[in-house]
């Protein structure tokens, strides 16, 4: 099932901003004011992958290196600027309401609940967006109440809630109606251990029940402990797609951790 | 009706601003003393004005402070500033449709504030006798014409919202309120109008916002007098639909949603 059929498929993927030069000074600025200077910064510059159904990939990448562009052109959020990518053969920019209903997105740094109600309500709000039936929506609840530990944050207001708190309730947002393919960006961002070990956990007992993971994180041991692949992207381009082993290997086979091996890899790479 | 859950959501957070519930109920009634000392004023030697009682343009007036919150909403749309802090993108990656969510959004928020602060003050002037309950066919009329201003005016923002992330200029519909407000007769009916400016506010489809709904209330003009506008109101209110759909289809493609 992994090859035959793959969830996402991009190929020589590419987005390009143009950007505003910011001037200098004040002379500067009444200049660009009414000549204003553009850059053009390739984001995401010629990216091909394949994604296979139940695959967990873990996308590695220093600050700025395209990570978030690449999700959200998985998203639809973003189109193109050439190069195409699909996910279970639709193309998200053009059916982003169909491709929807199969994602799910996580953003570490920016949470969906409703932040004056209480948890509940966020939960019911997304249950009547996605469509889903009463008896579909409580087991979907229940479960995830159960597997985060979350019962008792039920009916607290969003805005008392900690941030490993917050982060659970948003991880179980995500997954509520069931998604095929999560994407995740920074979810364990500025947590603690123990809540990151939580986190880890359910995103392995979510791989196992068979989503496809999408991890964006710089927590290494995040991607250690979930992904069975890495790719790893650098200034818009992909250098690396394969498992971890593989990547040992590419720098010598020495053994230590993702992050080790990770840090090896740019320092002989001499990039950063 | 899924959206429904996001009226349902925006109304019950009104709930959790009790001081800012307290100083919008303040606003009002201040505003409703304002009003009522005004036209008593403006009335005390004349028994009509530009053809108008003074009941008639209590009655006008002050139900326009009852259904202002409704009205006020949709103006504090601020979709740019959504776009540009990406706090969008949640609502991008649902199978929804944006401006149905927002329309229901701030639905939700002019409800809750019709509900909360309009229904008492309503109820107060009722009780005083400054407003009276018209017949059941102006009722609906009155109804009709403020859910299609309220569509159009919330279509009009939308529009307006995403010109600017489009453009990326910070000239917004907004800034023209003042001048929307007294077309749309927010304060004085179209009546009070010199001729040429009655002419251009009878063009405009700003009418439909307050002028329509509240002559019918206060019996300015009858349902079967308005029927024209009425008709010309609902074409707009359609034609404004159409056109936020196909400018937010051709913005959508731009769409630039920043933040990492």
């Amino acid at each position: 099932m992994h090859s035959n059929s793959p969830l996402i498929v991009a190929s020589d993927l590419r987005r390009h901003f143009r950007v505003r030069v910011d001037a200098e000074g004040i002379g500067d600025a009444f200049k660009r004011f009414f000549k204003p200077e553009y850059q053009v910064v390739k984001a995401l510059d010629g990216v091909t992958f394949a994604i296979g159904r139940g695959e967990s990939v873990g996308y590695i990448g220093l600050n700025g290196a395209g990570k978030s562009t690449t999700i959200k052109l998985m998203c639809g959020v973003l189109v193109p600027t050439s190069g195409t990518v699909t996910v279970g053969g639709l193309e998200p920019h053009k059916s982003r309401t169909a491709n929807a209903r199969r994602i799910g997105l996580m953003m570490g740094q920016r949470s969906q609940l409703l932040w004056d109600l209480p948890v509940r309500e966020s939960f019911f709000l997304l249950g009547r967006i996605y469509d889903l039936k009463a008896d579909v929506y409580r087991v979907s609840v229940k479960r995830l109440l159960d597997v985060l530990d979350m019962g008792d944050l039920w009916n607290t207001p969003a805005r008392t809630l900690s941030l490993g708190q917050k982060t659970r309730c948003d991880l179980a947002l995500t997954f509520l109606h069931d998604p095929e393919v999560v994407f995740l960006d920074e979810p364990t961002i500025g947590l603690d251990v123990l809540a990151r070990e939580r986190i880890r956990d359910f995103l392995r007992q979510e791989k196992d029940r068979g989503v496809t993971i999408f991890l964006a994180s710089h927590d290494l041991d995040d991607l250690e402990i979930v992904a069975d692949r890495v790719m790893l992207v650098h200034r818009g381009k992909l250098l690396f797609d394969g498992t971890q082993e593989a990547l040992r290997d590419v720098i010598g086979g020495r053994p230590g951790t993702l992050e080790e091996t990770v840090k090896r890899f740019y320092k002989e790479a001499d990039l950063g | 009706m899924k959206y429904l859950a996001y009226a349902r959501a925006e109304f019950l957070r009104g709930f959790q601003y009790r001081a800012n519930y307290w100083a919008t109920a303040c606003g009002t009634v201040v505003t409703i003393a304002i009003q009522w000392a005004l036209w008593n004023t403006v009335y005390r030697d004349a028994g009509m004005i530009a053809g108008l009682s003074m009941t008639t343009m209590l009655s006008y007036s002050l139900m326009g402070r009852v259904v202002s919150g409704l009205l006020a909403e949709p103006r504090g749309l601020n979709l740019g500033p959504r776009v540009r802090s990406g706090t969008i993108v949640h609502d991008l990656v649902k199978p929804m449709n944006l401006s149905t969510l927002l329309m229901f959004q701030t639905l939700g928020r002019g409800l809750y504030s019709l509900v909360s602060i309009g229904l008492p003050c309503f109820v107060i002037l009722w009780a005083a006798g400054l407003v009276r309950l018209p017949q059941l066919i102006t009722l609906a009329a009155f109804a009709a014409s403020l859910a299609m201003g309220y569509v159009a005016l919330f279509s009009t923002y939308f529009v307006s919202g995403v010109l600017t992330f489009y453009t990326k200029t910070g000239v917004r519909v907004e800034h023209l309120y003042p001048v929307i407000s007294l077309l749309s007769g927010e304060f004085v009916p179209l009546e009070f109008f010199p001729g040429w400016l009655r002419v251009i506010a009878d063009s405009l489809p700003f009418k439909g916002i307050y002028y329509v709904p509240m002559s019918l209330w206060s019996g300015i003009s009858s349902p079967a007098q308005v029927l024209p506008a009425l008709v010309s109101q609902g074409i707009w209110t359609l034609g404004m639909i159409a056109l936020a759909r196909i400018i937010w289809a051709g913005a959508v493609r731009n769409l630039t949603v920043q933040g990492g």
